[in-house]
């Protein structure tokens, strides 16, 4: 089963990097910035997620987010670029469960979607799982699976595989990676970020995946 | 005081005393020449003199009366100018439309001046909004970019962010916005949020941080104008630390979170002025993106939080910013 996510945003570009990069990550994702018909449109959706932008044209964000409310208890992310109190009070106040101030980061979207799916269909529900060159990536339990075998990822090493992930098939900077895991209130140095990489690829090494992280000297790794 | 308002007195009656002195005289010298009794001159003087007195003390208590009286009327303007004491004469009166006149005119100006700036806050507000959604596409286009290339357009664009936040929030700060909201608020993910901020810089420079704030830790704050104020400093200690790192630490006794960094410091002569409007240093900082703002929006933006904000420096040796938050709250308006 794949999670179908609406995406009501008017601006083409950031609705295309976003339903990019979900699609990326498995989920279903469909573009709109409003609904002619909302009942039908609605029913034939059946979504799991809404995101919705709160500046549209003809209707606001608030204004599907009552009628969604009226018809559904999915969980509703806002996306908004005056991220400010009274928004944000509003925004609660006609049912939103959460609120992402532009401009995002697309890993941080990713983490909060995953976090409000879980809260709402529990562990049970099938999570988003990436396959690359041999790999099966579960982000929602954190462990890489290869064939039968399958490793836990520390928190650490899944930020690391996450990442790298997310720019497979391009080179990834070591100040990326360290700039990611900062990003995740870990404050690791140089030393350590070499530990992480070194110890998630001998668990990688373990179930089967040998050299699958590819070091470019000076410049950094590339999955 | 009332000494000085005496001789103004005397000297705005002087033409009428020099013209009575004179009539005076001449009665003196015609009675004089008519030989007319002395005594009967005098006489007759002495009861002009006694009714000047009276006169003229009724007057002076009159002029000290209405002195007082606009002197009052002065520190209750502008409205203290509708109830102005009845015009004595032609002249006042004309004084007094001057006055009115002037005092609507005024009106009307700062009126205009309000309307004006409230239009400017609230164009400058939807503008910030606005442009945030070419720098989220922006944002989200670079995610395709390889990193190595990525990185470097990455940090302007988020120095454009930064710099339409700050813009957004000097305005929010200046008209005296009240839509801050005052909650308990946990401490510790306000700093995490403001740290992530600046993941980036701290990687890119090679700098330490440690926060040593508890999890339990509650103020009664508004987060976001908080985490705007962090910002500030956490942005000052990075830009100003070449080597070492930034201690971001949480005393409970004294209520205060303390931001310290080991990087150059703060001249003694520019301590007490870094927190003003624009100043930019007089030494040391030779960095010409200085714009002067950052630690005065914060400085506003703690006295908005009726945080106090405390700075102290050794050069060469590094900053230490300390918000110290109150027991009970007491949110301005």
């Amino acid at each position: 089963m794949t999670y179908r996510i609406p995406l009501v945003e008017d601006d083409p570009v950031i609705a295309g990097e976003v339903q990019h990069h979900l699609t990326g990550w498995g989920y279903e994702v469909m573009v709109r910035d409003g609904f002619d018909d909302f009942d039908a449109e609605w029913a034939q959706l059946s979504p799991h997620l809404v995101l919705l932008d709160l500046m549209l044209p003809g209707r606001n964000g608030y204004h599907w987010c009552r009628l969604i409310r009226r018809v559904s208890q999915v969980p509703i992310l806002f996306l908004t670029s005056a991220a400010d109190n009274l928004n944000a009070i509003t925004a609660m106040a006609q049912g939103a469960d959460d609120l992402i101030a532009k401009p995002f980061d697309l890993g941080v979207l990713t983490a909060r979607i995953e976090a409000l799916l879980r809260r709402t269909y529990g562990y049970a529900a099938p999570a988003p799982v990436i396959a690359h060159r041999g790999l099966v990536y579960d982000a929602a339990r954190a462990t890489a699976a290869h064939g039968t075998q399958e490793v836990e990822l520390t928190r650490n090493e899944n930020r690391i595989l996450q990442t790298l992930l997310d720019n497979r098939g391009s080179i990834v900077s070591r100040e990326a990676l360290m700039t990611a895991l900062w990003e995740d209130d870990t404050y690791v140095d140089e030393n350590t970020l070499t530990v992480n990489v070194a110890r998630l690829r001998r668990k990688l090494a373990d179930i089967g995946l040998v050299d699958l992280i590819e070091t470019r000297k000076g410049q950094g790794y590339l999955l | 005081m009332t000494g000085r308002v005496f001789l103004r007195w005397l000297r705005a009656r002087l033409a009428a005393l020099v013209w009575l002195a004179l009539a005076a005289c001449i009665f003196a010298l015609v009675l004089h020449l008519y030989r007319a009794p002395v005594q009967a001159a005098l006489y007759a003087g002495l009861i002009c003199l006694v009714l000047l007195c009276l006169a003229g003390g009724a007057d002076y208590a009159r002029y000290l009366a209405r002195h007082r009286a606009l002197q009052r009327l002065m520190q209750a303007l502008p409205e203290s100018l509708t109830h102005l004491p009845a015009a004595n004469g032609l002249l006042e009166q004309d004084y007094q439309q001057l006055l009115t006149q002037l005092a609507q005119l005024h009106a009307q100006a700062v009126t205009g001046q309000d309307a004006r700036y409230q239009r400017l806050v609230s164009t400058i507000t939807r503008w910030s909004h606005q442009i945030k959604t070419p720098i989220s596409a922006q944002q989200l286009l670079l995610q395709r970019v390889d990193s190595a290339q990525r990185m470097p357009l990455q940090d302007e664009l988020n120095k454009i962010s930064r710099q339409v936040d700050m813009l957004l929030n000097y305005f929010k700060l200046d008209a005296g916005a009240d839509d801050f909201l005052f909650a308990p608020t946990a401490l510790k993910p306000v700093v995490a949020e403001a740290v992530r901020r600046h993941a980036r810089l701290f990687v890119l420079k090679h700098l330490r941080l440690t926060v040593t704030v508890p999890e339990d830790v509650q103020v009664v704050t508004d987060g976001k104008l908080l985490g705007f104020a962090l910002d500030q400093l956490i942005s000052n200690a990075i830009k100003y630390t070449q080597e070492g790192g930034i201690t971001i630490a949480w005393t409970a006794h004294s209520r205060t979170l303390t931001v310290q960094d080991t990087g150059i410091g703060i001249a003694a002569q520019d301590l007490p002025r870094v927190t003003e409007h624009g100043f930019t240093g007089t030494t040391g900082h030779q960095d010409t993106n200085a714009t002067g703002i950052g630690l005065y929006l914060c400085r506003r933006a703690c006295e908005r939080l009726d945080i106090t904000l405390m700075l102290a420096s050794q050069p060469g040796q590094g900053t230490r910013a300390q918000l110290i938050f109150p027991l009970t709250p007491q949110p301005k308006d």
